[in-house]
């Protein structure tokens, strides 16, 4: 017969074991399960900005690269501004991008296996494409659509001109080319210009989702990108005279839309007297409604 | 699918439950169960006895599963007053709950072997206790049994709300108990586990032992249990059957259980060892009116190691409603 007070430590005793016992027979009982495949983990980024401090010290001073490259050299391609490294992309770290080595004072070591540009096709998948590797084809909240399905597949067939500063610019470094019309420009229509790339690229509706209800480019109503709402009436199919004239696109129309909108009085007016029918102009003119 | 939840949290949530569950046996004996005509009650002296320490153990584990916890213990002292929040409440009912169990544990030992009271009583530098001596300590046993019990039902059911609490953010979790009213199941499932649990280690297993299954309502106490595992069977096929029904991350997580890899902890230690051999077992014993060894024992043992598997089970295919 157990002695009364071992009633105390079995209870105990016998929580322990089962709990022992549990955390032992799991793994073996779930060892006849068919076990889902781990989801792969993408590789990560080299992430080095620590790395990157002495890279930093000597590109933000000109002293240091002229002593580095000698007297007479041009620096400027090489000097980066100090607010560039507290940009987004540029808190990463040099190394991160370019390669190199990091953490050192020995100038041929820091440049060994540097990679000028880490957006080019054959850099960007191990760089850009990292953490971008979900870049969407349309933006449609912005309207706006991009040819990054063609940029992808340019890069894998090898495009040298599918690469992701062609068009994003230097990111770690201030400019960003894609956020004016003037960048655009100046980066993606020169080239798409001098590439010959088809024409239609180069309108709006090579970027711009149209949200209108009509297939016009952008330029027969727009006139400017600053001013976008200034347009001009190029097509309207009523003269737009008198009192017209001062309204906007939808005092009348039903935005985005422009069709759908009958071409009579009546679709906007409502004739407030009992006399005549629905055709306004029979007496009064757009220019003097009480004539 | 990689879990946040494991072992540890499984187990301090088993413990919670286990020691919760042994104070209420023991409470419910001391009022019906004719305690105060036996000198040596082994269902109330491990119950009462046990669920202090196994609530320390399961508190100083969920200590250590939090991270401030470990890094600054300090931080837990903000939780007493966010009153608003699931843990607070938790954190009051086990700052009320240990100290009262571990009281009644104290006096149940008092009672049932005088030679410590004697001992204690020896004790020069324990002179100044005299006045415990003068109350009557069986009187004093059943108020702290008593309110000890109203603590212990908050936390087994606490130990339910922590999981529900999560909220539609892991569907499984927040199983409502009846459709189109926001009362969820995991509570009463947990409160049954409980109480299933702890008379399966007060009862099938230490009065088996220590009573050769003899002790008063013995027949009653085998038909609870009877009704307790049938309920719990009950609750789990809802709880499943409601997942798979609603679809999504819900059914994902019942098919995991189900089918999936933690089908085989499911089949074998919820469906056989939580369910089917206990009711054998049960009804066996409901019908001799007490437990032999072989079926006490394998019944008891079963019952715990399923309590713990479940709480496992239900952490383990919490599958967040984002997938």
């Amino acid at each position: 017969m157990l002695p009364r007070w071992s009633v105390i430590p079995l209870a105990l005793a016998l929580v322990g074991g089962i709990i022992g016992l549990g955390v032992l027979a799991e793994p073996l009982i779930q060892s006849i399960a068919a076990q889902p495949e781990p989801t792969p983990t993408p590789a990560l980024l080299n992430y080095r900005a620590p790395q990157s401090v002495r890279c930093i010290e000597c590109h933000v001073s000109p002293a240091a690269l002229q002593a580095a490259l000698g007297e007479g050299a041009d620096i400027s391609r090489l000097l980066i501004r100090g607010e560039e490294v507290l940009s987004i992309h540029g808190r990463l770290g040099c190394v991160t991008c370019h390669g190199g080595t990091g953490d050192t004072e020995d100038v041929a070591l820091a440049h060994q296996g540097l990679v000028p540009n880490p957006a080019h096709y054959q850099e960007a998948a191990q760089v850009c494409l990292h953490c971008h590797s979900n870049v969407r084809i349309d933006i449609p909240e912005k309207h706006i659509h991009t040819p990054h399905e063609r940029i992808l597949r340019g890069m894998r067939e090898g495009w040298e001109v599918c690469a992701c500063s062609n068009c994003h610019g230097p990111v770690a470094h201030g400019e960003k080319p894609i956020a004016t019309h003037e960048g655009l420009a100046a980066y993606c229509i020169d080239c798409h210009q001098t590439k010959k790339v088809p024409s239609e690229r180069l309108k709006c509706s090579g970027c711009h989702i149209i949200p209108h209800d009509i297939s016009l480019d952008c330029e027969v109503c727009h006139r400017s990108t600053r001013t976008w709402s200034n347009v001009r009436l190029a097509v309207h199919p009523m003269e737009l005279t008198g009192a017209h004239a001062e309204l906007s696109c939808f005092d009348c129309h039903q935005r985005p839309n422009f069709m759908g909108l009958r071409n009579a009085c009546s679709a906007c007016h409502q004739r407030p007297h009992d006399f005549g029918d629905d055709n306004c102009e029979r007496c009064h003119t757009p220019e003097k409604w009480r004539r | 699918m990689q879990t946040a939840w494991g072992w540890l949290p499984a187990i301090y949530l088993f413990l919670g439950g286990l020691g919760a569950g042994a104070l209420l046996i023991a409470t419910l004996f001391e009022f019906y169960g004719d305690r105060d005509r036996h000198d040596f009650f082994p269902i109330t002296l491990a119950g009462a006895t046990v669920s202090g320490p196994l609530l320390i153990l399961g508190t100083l584990l969920l200590i250590f599963d939090l991270g401030a916890g470990r890094r600054e213990p300090w931080r837990i002292l903000y939780m007493f007053t966010h009153f608003s929040s699931v843990m607070t409440w938790g954190v009051w009912l086990l700052t009320l709950f240990i100290p009262v169990a571990l009281t009644y544990g104290f006096l149940e030992i008092l009672d049932t072997f005088p030679a410590a009271r004697q001992w204690l009583r020896d004790r020069r530098w324990l002179r100044w206790t005299a006045f415990l001596w003068d109350l009557p300590l069986r009187r004093t046993r059943r108020i702290f049994a008593g309110v000890g019990a109203v603590l212990a039902v908050g936390i087994a059911v606490y130990t339910g709300v922590l999981l529900s609490a999560v909220g539609p953010a892991i569907p499984l979790w927040s199983t409502p108990l009846f459709p189109g009213i926001y009362l969820p199941l995991m509570p009463l499932l947990f409160l049954v586990s409980a109480l299933s649990t702890a008379d399966a280690l007060t009862v099938d297993i230490l009065a088996t032992l220590f009573a050769r299954g003899r002790f008063p309502y013995s027949r009653r106490t085998h038909l609870v249990h009877l009704v307790l595992i049938t309920v719990e069977a009950l609750l789990i096929s809802h709880l499943l059957l409601h997942a798979f029904g609603e679809g999504g991350a819900a059914a994902e997580s019942a098919r995991q259980i189900v089918l999936g890899q933690h089908a085989p902890v499911f089949w074998v230690f919820i469906i056989l060892l939580a369910i089917i051999f206990p009711l054998v077992g049960h009804i066996y014993a409901a019908g001799l009116g007490w437990h032999m060894l072989a079926s006490g024992l394998s019944s008891g043992i079963s019952i715990l190691l399923s309590g713990l598997f479940l709480r496992y089970l239900i952490l383990v295919s919490g599958v967040p409603a984002f997938l």
